[in-house]
């Protein structure tokens, strides 16, 4: 398979970027979209090039590290998947590639496809964690979580962090493939409370321009993630 | 350095006792690690099933699976502290399965007879790593852990032969920067990738533990390397990893391959069921598909190099064998077995293109873990004075081999409630010297950084790319130091990584600038210092004239493929000590108070 990629590269944050124009050919079609990509660094070394920056790790779709924004889908056109599980047979009926970093205003440009996700963190470190000390835990079997709820709750759990829903806030204004699931909300105790925090400090500290708003529903005294509803805030 | 389970937790704990921590992680978030790819789940000895189990048997089985060849008091240690981990995850929302009941479920997994294991469908290690890291972001947002991600620790700093310090580099902006400190603990994770393809995160690396194995710290075993039997066949040559199913399918799948080899290239579902041989369960019957990790590899390596292997051909031979799960798709219906394995078969439709409800799933082993690392003492800590090691990055409990579900409650165990107590005795027992960032020894670690970045980035001919050499790198070992070793094999391996050494620093090309974000340069980094592990390896591999666990030496397995130990001249931890010429081995004598080691028996 050939593919002609238009593929954005940028210096950094402070200097404006563009899409450079690579041929790539022979690739095979189990390779995976990132193994492209690296096929491609390996011909930008052999050439004295410096390499595409972008981000990956695990490479099976649990870490969240994987971005990119193809052909105008963050991680592609295929639903509920990641960057790294694309693989090329997935674009046998296309030539022609547009890869460009996730573009959300929490979300700067580091250098080509790589961006700084640190809000995701910032939000975490606001109070999105159960208060509970090492070691002053109960015996586990003392907290019973009907199956029901603890199944919704790992439902919640799953995210894995990686950010189109910001993206996909700001592009359509509406829910994205894979939604931002607050997994820190889980079933802990005076969530309401929490999430106040996190809002208000997320829109003054790290100027969020969108948020996620996040019903809670009581069930004896576990706190599950019911449902989610994405909210425009004006900046 | 390094925050995934080990690291995050004890940052978490030493940051609510007080201490100020900075941790450093090369990801761009904590939360990245990859111990969030564990999929299986994590043991404990709560019984709660009133199977028999306990903390005698946890230890017994973990000692047995490592195959005698790990330390008894860390290991019965450490099943004394499994229950308080599943109180704590609990404790935090971590959602594990649970009964109609409300009560935590559990299943049995790889190389065991009782259910202990608990798990979160197949995402236990992401859901316990989530819990870890907002225990970690709680104490961030306290101020008594300040962390930076995206930062590689490229140095170790030693004053007055204590661990003090790191130099750092800022994988952003590429700026080295020194770090000065009471003390040092290394959470970084295993080696796996030293074999190139492996199911290990691309970016795990063995750099902290090899800075510190140079000053100092003795490597331990390093050539104990665990193969994962349930991995997604490798399909081509230009593959960059490999991927890991979970063990928890060999529950209900059956393992087979065909019979004839005339059928390996058949659709499965032509193949006649008395012409498969399920081998595990042939082999094996008392554990049968259960066995552990080291003896179904080793059988479905047996099974593929006699010709019965399936799947797409690389380099002349089919590596694969059939993991099938017709008949508890039949016995339980599609929906039961969807919301037990539901998102591990999404994701092997998603590699493969293959519909596993369908069509049995083809998996071969692949490198995964890595039960050698830093030498530690009962404190875990290494030769260092004042440095630890925890999690993966050292080789304390599993000895030759781990049983599955043990990697997340050894990392936890070692970060919540270990190094927490160990670290805070050793702080409060030790004299240490004021070190600030004008201290001569970081100076001079600063200086050492500097100077072998420049050395990398302007190798005399420049030709080749870091993954040019990992590839060479990877494929010396797989044939060497892998499923099965030998000695001719190793001490040519020896040969061949040397001179690998020598054209890596003499070809190795770095493209762009150092103050720069450049994973090049990064990953030229990583790749120098696996040459170097690799070698160690391949030595303590030829050093082992035993078979033991994941540790495979042709001459001593018996005819039917099983390992044949030596306890006279070989029960003894391997910890190597670095010499600028040759590596010097330091032995640790294991002495079994309580176990009797026995012939390691699954049949």
């Amino acid at each position: 398979m050939n593919f002609t990629l238009h593929i954005w590269r940028q210096k950094n944050g402070d200097i404006k970027g563009d899409f450079v124009t690579y041929q790539i050919d022979n690739i095979d079609e189990d390779t995976s979209f990132l193994e492209m990509l690296d096929q491609l660094n390996e011909q930008l070394i052999a050439k004295d090039q410096d390499c595409i920056v972008f981000d990956y790790d695990c490479r099976e779709g649990i870490c969240g590290a994987c971005s990119l924004v193809i052909n105008g889908y963050p991680h592609g056109d295929k639903k509920a998947t990641t960057t790294c599980q694309l693989y090329m047979r997935d674009y046998k009926h296309q030539t022609e590639l547009w890869v460009e970093p996730w573009r959300a205003e929490s979300f700067p440009v580091i250098k080509d496809l790589t961006v700084d996700r640190t809000s995701f963190d910032n939000i975490i470190q606001s109070g999105g964690y159960v208060s509970v000390h090492t070691g002053s835990a109960p015996e586990a079997n003392a907290l019973l979580v009907d199956k029901h709820s603890a199944d919704e709750a790992f439902n919640s759990a799953t995210c894995i962090g990686c950010g189109p829903v910001l993206l996909y806030v700001q592009m359509h204004q509406q829910p994205c493939l894979l939604p931002l699931k607050l997994h820190t909300y889980r079933y802990c105790h005076k969530v309401r409370l929490k999430s106040k925090i996190v809002h208000k400090k997320c829109l003054i500290k790290w100027k969020l321009k969108a948020l996620v708003v996040v019903q809670i529903i009581d069930i004896v005294n576990v706190y599950v993630l019911k449902e989610f509803r994405f909210l425009i805030l004006p900046r | 350095m390094g925050t995934g389970l080990a690291g995050a937790s004890l940052c978490a704990t030493l940051g609510e006792a007080g201490y100020q921590v900075s941790s450093f992680c090369f990801q761009d978030s904590p939360r990245r690690a990859h111990s969030i790819a564990a999929q299986g789940g994590i043991n404990a000895t709560k019984n709660y099933q009133n199977d028999g189990d306990s903390v005698w048997r946890l230890f017994y089985d973990t000692i047995k699976g490592g195959d005698f060849r790990a330390r008894e008091s860390n290991v019965y240690r450490l099943a004394e502290l499994s229950g308080n981990i599943i109180d704590q995850a609990v404790a935090q929302g971590v959602p594990f399965a649970r009964e109609y009941s409300g009560y935590l479920a559990n299943r049995s997994f790889g190389g065991t007879q009782v259910s202990r294991t608990f798990y979160a469908r197949g995402q236990t290690g992401q859901q316990l790593l989530l819990g870890a890291y907002q225990a970690h972001s709680r104490q961030l947002e306290n101020e008594h852990v300040s962390h930076q991600s995206r930062a590689e620790m490229l140095e170790l700093i030693m004053v007055e032969d204590k661990a003090r310090g790191v130099v750092v580099r800022d994988l952003v902006s590429g700026e080295i920067s020194a770090h000065t400190a009471d003390c040092v603990i290394l959470c970084t994770g295993g080696y796996s990738n030293a074999f190139y393809l492996s199911t290990n995160a691309k970016g795990c690396n063995t750099s902290a533990t090899w800075r510190a194995y140079k000053q100092g710290a003795y490597f331990a075993n390093p050539s104990f390397t665990q193969i994962h039997p349930t991995c997604v066949p490798p399909t081509g040559e230009n593959q960059s990893k490999l991927t890991l199913m979970s063990e928890s399918l060999r529950n209900d799948g059956r393992i087979w391959a065909p019979k004839n080899i005339e059928d390996c290239e058949k659709n499965p579902a032509d193949i006649k069921e008395e012409d498969r041989d399920y081998f595990l369960e042939r082999m094996y019957p008392a554990f049968a598909n259960l066995v552990p990790r080291d003896v179904a590899s080793r059988a479905v390596k047996h099974i593929c190099d006699q010709g019965h292997g399936v799947g797409s051909k690389i380099h002349g031979q089919r590596l694969g064998v059939y993991l099938d799960f017709s008949a508890i798709i039949e016995k339980l219906g599609l929906e039961a077995v969807a919301e037990k394995y539901g998102n591990l078969f999404d994701m092997y439709s998603s590699i493969t293109g293959e519909d596993p409800y369908q069509t049995p799933m083809k998996i071969y082993p692949a490198p995964h873990y890595t039960m050698g690392g830093l030498w530690v003492d009962y404190n875990l800590m290494t030769t260092i004075e004042g440095l630890f090691a925890g999690g993966e990055a050292n080789f304390s409990d599993h000895g030759a081999n781990r049983l599955g579900a043990s990697a997340l409650m050894q990392g936890l165990a070692d970060g919540y409630f270990i190094l927490p107590k160990t670290v805070a005795n050793y702080l409060a027992n030790s004299n240490l010297v004021d070190v600030d960032d004008t201290h001569p020894q970081v100076t001079q670690s600063l200086k050492t950084v500097k100077d072998r970045i420049h050395q990398l980035m302007n190798a005399p001919t420049p030709k080749h790319s870091p993954e040019y050499f990992h590839q060479k790198l990877g494929k010396v070992l797989w044939e060497a130091c892998g499923m099965s070793r030998e000695v001719d094999r190793l001490n040519q391996a020896i040969g061949e990584i040397a001179e690998l050494e020598s054209q890596f620093w003499q070809n190795i090309k770095v493209t762009g600038v150092d103050q720069d974000l450049n994973q090049t340069l990064e990953r030229a980094g990583r790749v120098a210092d696996f040459i170097e592990l690799g070698k160690l390896m391949c030595q303590d591999a030829l050093m082992r004239e035993e078979s033991c666990g994941a540790h495979a030496r042709v001459e001593y397995l018996s005819e039917s493929g099983e390992a044949k130990r030596d306890d006279d001249d070989f029960s003894f931890v391997g910890a190597w000590e670095y010499k600028p010429e040759q590596p010097m081995l330091r032995k640790e004598q294991l002495n079994y108070e309580f176990i009797e080691p026995t012939v390691r028996n699954y049949k």
